[in-house]
């Protein structure tokens, strides 16, 4: 690369950072970031001069109209958007854009994503358009890897070594950018609820993993989990449990499922108040452990089943109004008990089990098991 | 054998074996030493390593935690299981029976599921380029065509290697009554590829210490294990090498385990056995769901016998019987469990069959258009996805290529569909190749 063109690159890059470090002001996006981008990456292909496969990126009419091959922008959508996901193939692909001199840096391509995410505007972003949603992967956090170092790279490269051939003299492909991501789907719900949430201390993931607890990201920034508590072999400790505290914005799925939990050890959960997820099966937990969760306002999903619960402790259960499914098989809970919680929440499922075929009719058979052609 | 001899040993496994050999050899020497053979039939690794349990980016929040993917291996007839053409010339025989759902009809050899239809989203219209069965097979496991330089990954493989597992101690990758051909883990790390159960009642074998050995001979054994292996790995030092140790230490880290009970099926009523069917199929559907209870993410069961070419509708209907037990007993057993809402559960076949009948009164290879379902794990049951024409020949609405199907079961698992990950030859590679998911499966 010519020191101008880095030169180029590097402005463009600081150009960046001042648009999407203030992400939801009012700043003209295209004009400052992107049209620059394709001004020196694309319109020698894609402009006046020539238009490769029917496309000219040269003006937002133009962009918009797309080429040959349809559309190549689709706001909101950099999934859909070949705009984008052209730029990010590997480096050999046959697709990728642009197809002749330097490949676009991740702080381009990244650039461009997030342009599109925010709507494409080729004005200046109105006050309304929705916020920039910051993309970058943080530190896996599920707790056999809590240390930071565990990032793609090195992952990607112990990804592509065990097949290869031991004789291969090329030095391997599987250096730094080997892993590019594609563009997301559709961000989900929990993705929006995760921005401002501080990432859990990968510390305290690690201990908890020690304790046989594991923890699983499910918001893209990593910052909402799942804490799993199913297989833990001895009675819960204060040591287990207290840290649920210092989770409280974190958990959003809990499971306790099978786990030695008492009544009492539910106190823990008072505080968790984005929790939608409960799993409760097949423990000791009874009416008086309920009533820890009456606070639990955003809980959607609450598996009971297999545990002492009644009727009454159900009747703690009123504040729960998002509640959508309670699992009550093998309990003394009642229909007439979950009544009086529909009437407060009209789109609760309450399930008690139903019995399964007989044996007998329709007839199984057996010979024909393993059979081959 | 002397040090000159062994290192010229070591070096020809290293240099000159191709891959599974070395595989076959490693597997050989854990039986050899161990005295154990719980390492798959492939030898390829029992579940991700410590260090790689977790997901590298986590994209989305999953509507499935779990999943259990039943194999209809062979080509299961489409017309007469789920996409039934009562009055067509091509329907012969069958007759079609109502459903849970509204609108939704399946053929009369599906009773029990019938019933359950409210539970699934049926996709009639799948269509395969592959019209041979290990081509078809491999193609709608891995979303990439047979070839002979590179072998693709299966689902379960990319569902560990992108979310690691749940339960630390049990694998997290299992496929039961598979075949031998199953890709497994392809190109990405051994330590991804499922374990292999071969009769679901049996558990998993010689996963105890032998008869007459002690703890402390075992524990002596595998020291001598270690110190043999030190200098082969030490100058070998490659992912595999370092995997298939892991592997051993992974192997007495379960053999240890509690969880083992979990395969243990003898551990259920003999009425829930007899509600799942006496068959290692309807055996394999209870093993599945003990293993996801247990934190298992990724469980295959295979049902063979689907490729009707004569005597078509007899072996369907038994085949059939077999399948609607299996299934039509699962689903309200995981739905009980509250576990049904958190597991997607698929039917899937590498093709359907020709609409016409053949002089033979069978059904020959179809992959024109076929079904498959889902049920479970966030998707919105008692619907038909996609249709078929009069007589089943040809897809009429909503297409739905294999790879857009896995592309749905990866969507459903949270798994990031678009990241590419390069073969060792530096080819890219994604979870579902070009398929995009079927989001209005979802509710």
């Amino acid at each position: 690369m010519s020191r101008m063109l880095a030169i180029a690159r590097l402005a463009t890059i600081g150009s960046l950072l001042a648009v999407f470090a203030t992400d939801t002001r009012a700043v003209d996006a295209y004009a400052s970031t992107i049209q620059p981008i394709l001004a020196q990456s694309c319109y020698s292909c894609h402009g006046e001069k020539r238009q490769k496969g029917g496309l000219r990126l040269d003006s937002p009419e133009a962009i918009a109209k797309g080429g040959k091959s349809g559309t190549v922008l689709v706001a909101g959508d950099p999934a859909k958007s070949p705009l984008y996901t052209r730029t990010i193939l590997p480096a050999g692909d046959d697709d990728i854009m642009p197809a002749k001199g330097d490949h676009l840096s991740q702080d381009e391509t990244a650039a461009i994503e997030r342009w599109i995410k925010a709507g494409a505007n080729f004005g200046p972003a109105s006050s309304a358009a929705p916020a920039v949603v910051p993309a970058t992967p943080t530190p896996a956090i599920a707790p056999a890897k809590a240390d930071a170092k565990a990032d793609p790279k090195s992952d990607a490269t112990a990804e592509a070594k065990p097949d290869a051939k031991p004789d291969a003299s090329k030095p391997d492909a599987s250096k730094p950018d080997v892993k590019k991501e594609l563009p997301p789907l559709p961000t989900t719900d929990l993705d929006q609820q995760s921005l401002g949430v501080k990432v859990p201390d990968a510390k305290l993931l690690k201990s908890l993993a020690a304790m046989g607890i594991a923890a699983h990201p499910l918001s893209a920034n990593q910052a909402l989990i799942e804490l799993d508590f199913s297989q833990t072999k001895a009675a819960l400790t204060a040591e287990m449990l207290k840290p649920l505290e210092s989770l409280a914005d974190n958990v959003v799925w809990l499971d306790f499922a099978g786990a030695q939990v008492s009544d009492r050890d539910l106190s823990h959960l008072e505080g968790l108040k984005r929790l939608t997820r409960l799993h409760l099966e097949k423990t000791e937990i009874g009416d008086k452990g309920l009533a820890h969760l009456a606070g639990l306002t955003q809980l959607e999903y609450l598996n009971l089943y297999g545990t002492k619960v009644t009727d009454a402790g159900l009747a703690q259960l009123a504040s729960l109004v998002h509640l959508k499914s309670l699992y009550l098989w093998q309990t003394k809970a009642t229909p007439a008990g979950v009544e009086k919680l529909s009437a407060a929440d009209p789109g609760l499922q309450a399930s008690f089990g139903e019995d399964l075929p007989e044996a007998g009719e329709p007839k199984p058979d057996k010979k024909k098991g393993g059979k081959k052609k | 054998m002397s040090d000159t001899s062994r290192n010229r040993f070591d070096h020809a496994i290293a240099t000159r074996c191709d891959e599974v050999t070395r595989r076959s050899f490693l597997a050989q020497s854990a039986r050899a030493l161990l005295g154990v053979s719980l390492i798959p039939a492939f030898a390829g690794g029992l579940f991700a390593a410590d260090g790689d349990a977790a997901p590298v980016s986590a994209v989305r929040r999953p509507t499935a935690k779990n999943i259990i993917y039943l194999y209809m291996a062979g080509g299961m007839s489409h017309i007469d299981t789920f996409d039934t053409k009562p009055g067509s010339k091509t329907q012969g025989p069958v007759t079609s029976i109502k459903t849970s759902a509204d609108g939704v009809q399946v053929s009369e050899y599906l009773p029990l599921l019938a019933k359950q239809m409210h539970h699934v989203a049926l996709v009639r219209s799948v269509n395969s380029t592959q019209g041979a069965h290990e081509q078809g097979n491999y193609f709608m496991h891995t979303s990439y065509t047979l070839r002979g330089t590179v072998k693709h990954p299966a689902l379960g493989a990319w569902m560990l290697r992108f979310s690691g597992r749940t339960n630390p101690t049990i694998p997290g990758n299992v496929v039961i009554q598979g075949n031998s051909n199953y890709p497994g883990a392809g190109y990405l790390d051994p330590r991804f590829a499922p374990l292999l159960i071969g009769n679901p009642s049996d558990g998993l074998q010689h996963s105890a210490k032998p008869p007459g050995v002690t703890e402390e001979q075992f524990a002596k054994r595998l020291e001598m294990l270690k110190a043999m292996n030190q200098q082969f790995q030490s100058r070998y030092d490659q992912a595999e090498v370092h995997g298939y140790q892991s592997v051993y230490d992974e192997a007495v880290a379960l053999m240890k385990s509690e969880d083992l009970k979990a395969f243990d099926i003898s551990g259920e009523s003999q009425g829930m056995r007899d509600s799942y069917g006496d068959s290692p199929f309807g055996q394999g559907c209870l093993l599945a769901r003990r293993l996801v209870e247990h934190g298992v993410r990724f469980v295959e069961v295979e049902l063979n016998g689907w490729d009707t070419h004569t005597d078509n509708f007899d072996r369907v209907s038994d085949q059939a019987a077999i399948l609607d037990r299996g299934l039509g007993t699962l689903l309200p057993d995981l739905a009980n469990r509250g576990l049904l809402e958190e597991t997607l559960v698929v039917v899937a076949t590498e093709f359907g069959r020709t609409p016409e009948i053949t002089d033979n009164n069978g059904r020959n290879h179809y992959p024109k258009c076929f079904s498959c379902l889902l049920a479970g794990g966030g998707v919105k049951g008692g619907q038909a996805h996609g249709k078929t024409d009069d007589q089943g020949a040809m897809v009429a609405d909503s297409p739905v290529s294999v790879q857009d199907f896995n592309a749905t079961i990866g969507y459903a698992a949270g798994l990031p569909l678009n990241e590419v990950v390069l073969s060792p030859a530096g080819r890219p590679f994604t979870l579902a190749d070009k398929g995009r998911p079927v989001l209005g499966l979802f509710s």
